[in-house]
């Protein structure tokens, strides 16, 4: 379990830094998505369930629909779309 | 240096509350600073919900009309990260309204010598 | 990059010829003066449309500014195609503005000095604003780029600091750590009998620290509020319009596929939150996450079905009232319950057998206000989101 939690939490830091250097907004998007549904499992084993409940439903829908929102508000999708 | 390896949470979530800081700072592009707060928030609810935890302890949820407190972690940080992370959805939301007038009055989402150079002169 | 208008490239170098020839004391990059009548103009003119483009792309700005030197002479050129235009409609504030520059800012300015940008001739030009504008540019970006290497530093000077502290810190997940105390205990061992409550974080978060609880809800409203009033303006004027819902917003999304997907998970998703709500308890969660996943639950409706469906049982006018009634309540309750506890009053709301669903008093009937506040703020937010239009 313990090398499991060492895991996830390599896995967040990864996650953060590739925040720091991903180019396209929307894959720092996804990025944080999977980030927080880590971050879920990572309480689950801290046996904390609340946390682990509300951290799902909050950081990976609420959170992402927004920025996702934002971004096509935006247009930064299509115009990432064009330039590929 | 003792505890250092044994307290891995904290050690992890001290790291992502700096990269985040770093994110939040350096970053140019307002969507990438708001999930930067995002780590930062993250990071203190991981750090607050790792200082609660017992090793070999249940969640604190009474079983079976045991109250023994020897039997459940520490059941204050999770109440506190809970409200705390509803309010960091909202501060999202309220960063990204700002984000989006932000983008409407410059036409881009960048904080850069551009928009500060406007910045500079709607300030007179 | 074009962002100095031509009419301020020309006071400005004009001005920077005057400020050298009168005053040679003062820097030539004093630059910011003559952006008045730049301003003057109004700044929509610099229609900085290229950053459009560039709101996605996040370093190609660093390479930017820099590049602004090489590309320079190319974008000038461009400007200058522009220029007779631009010149024609602007002539007037071109004209007046520069005069009142200097009078401004120094009596004993000669008033010739001023006209000569406008009939400047062209050729002259090119060279002294991409100078200037190339000297703002290697300025700003020394300056960033000491921005960021100090930020840097103290990134890692804190990084130090935190892991310093780390390192001092109690041994993780021991039972004797200090924060495992006399209060963590009262709650477990007392929570039962006090709260009635089986879920010792719902009991805590609910009745120990209730008004914590409703100050953390009326933030939500205040967020709420404050996100209304950001994206208000053009809420007005798509109910002004009625043009404002695209086809998609109105109906949907098209494919279908998600529809059917959505169609059959909405159901379970719903029910979930709720269950999660009430049970708020007995079990894991309580308001605040199944009110997230409720307010998931209404926002994946209006994915699926559009506005045409959802605005029959949630708008944001709606969902407001709903918050409000919902925060009165829990104000309500929690009144009755503190002016019973602090006077020694015998509450009439029976704290029921733990384990049952019609147990552990008003944390119940709070838990319901929450996820009421809680997924009307998601779902507010959603659509107020979604509604918003660049104008």
């Amino acid at each position: 379990m313990t090398w499991f939690s060492i895991m996830l939490l390599l896995f967040l830091i990864a996650c953060a830094i590739s925040v720091f250097f991903i180019k396209r907004i929307m894959n720092a998007v996804i990025v944080f998505m999977s980030y927080s549904a880590i971050m879920a499992v990572l309480w689950l084993s801290l046996e904390s369930p609340d946390l682990a409940i509300t951290e799902a439903a909050v950081g990976c829908g609420i959170t992402t629909l927004l920025f996702i929102m934002v971004l096509k508000k935006i247009n930064a999708l299509k115009e990432e779309g064009d330039a590929e | 240096m003792g505890n250092l390896f044994s307290n891995y949470y904290e050690l992890a979530s001290m790291l992502l509350f700096v990269v985040g800081f770093l994110i939040l700072l350096i970053q140019r592009n307002l969507i990438k600073k708001i999930i930067g707060l995002n780590i930062m928030d993250t990071s203190v609810f991981l750090f607050l919900a790792a200082k609660g935890y017992i090793a070999g302890r249940m969640s604190p949820i009474i079983r079976d009309g045991v109250t023994d407190a020897s039997r459940y972690i520490n059941p204050i940080p999770s109440g506190l990260v809970l409200t705390g992370i509803v309010v960091a959805v909202s501060t999202t939301a309220f960063a990204l309204a700002l984000a989006l007038r932000w983008y409407q009055q410059y036409n881009s989402l960048e904080v850069d010598w551009t928009t500060l150079k406007h910045l500079l002169k709607g300030e007179k | 990059m074009g962002i100095i208008s031509d009419k301020g490239k020309k006071t400005l170098t004009s001005f920077s010829d005057w400020v050298s020839a009168n005053s040679p004391d003062i820097p030539a990059e004093v630059v910011y003066p003559p952006k008045k009548d730049d301003h003057g103009h109004g700044h929509d003119d610099h229609g900085h449309d290229d950053h459009g483009g560039h709101g996605h792309d996040d370093h190609g700005h660093d390479d930017h500014c820099e590049a602004a030197h090489a590309d320079e002479t190319h974008a000038h050129e461009e400007v200058l195609h522009e220029e007779p235009l631009k010149e024609a409609s602007h002539e007037e504030p071109a004209a007046e503005a520069p005069q009142e520059e200097p009078a401004a800012e120094a009596v004993e300015a000669p008033a010739a000095e001023a006209p000569p940008p406008i009939e400047a001739p062209e050729p002259a030009k090119p060279e002294e604003p991409v100078s200037e504008e190339a000297k703002l540019c290697a300025e700003v970006g020394a300056i960033e780029r000491s921005y960021r290497a100090v930020a840097t530093i103290c990134g890692i000077m804190l990084a130090l600091i935190l892991v310093v502290t780390v390192a001092l810190l109690p041994k993780f997940g021991m039972a004797n750590n200090p924060t495992v105390n006399e209060v963590s205990r009262r709650y477990l061992e007392e929570g039962i009998k006090d709260t009635g409550a089986v879920n010792t974080v719902a009991g805590m978060i609910l009745d120990y620290r209730a008004f914590d609880t409703l100050g953390e809800s009326i933030v939500l409203f205040t967020a709420t509020i404050t996100v209304i009033f950001l994206l208000q303006q053009s809420r007005r004027k798509d109910n002004e319009g009625k043009i404002g819902s695209t086809e998609a917003n109105l109906s949907g999304v098209r494919s279908l596929p998600a529809k059917v997907i959505i169609r059959i998970a909405l159901p379970f998703s719903l029910l979930y939150g709720i269950y999660v709500v009430i049970n708020g308890h007995l079990s894991p969660g309580g308001g605040f996450s199944g009110g997230t996943i409720i307010g998931a639950s209404l926002i994946l409706s209006h994915l699926a079905f559009g506005e045409r469906f959802t605005k029959r049982f949630a708008t944001v006018d709606g969902c407001s009232k709903v918050m409000v009634a919902a925060l009165l309540v829990y104000m309500g309750l929690k009144t009755y319950s503190v002016y019973t506890g602090a006077n020694g009053i015998e509450s009439i709301i029976p704290l029921g057998t733990p384990g049952s669903i019609l147990s552990a008093g008003l944390i119940f009937p709070l838990n319901i206000c929450v996820g009421l506040v809680v997924s009307c703020t998601m779902f507010t937010l959603y659509s107020l989101f979604t509604d918003w239009k660049i104008s």
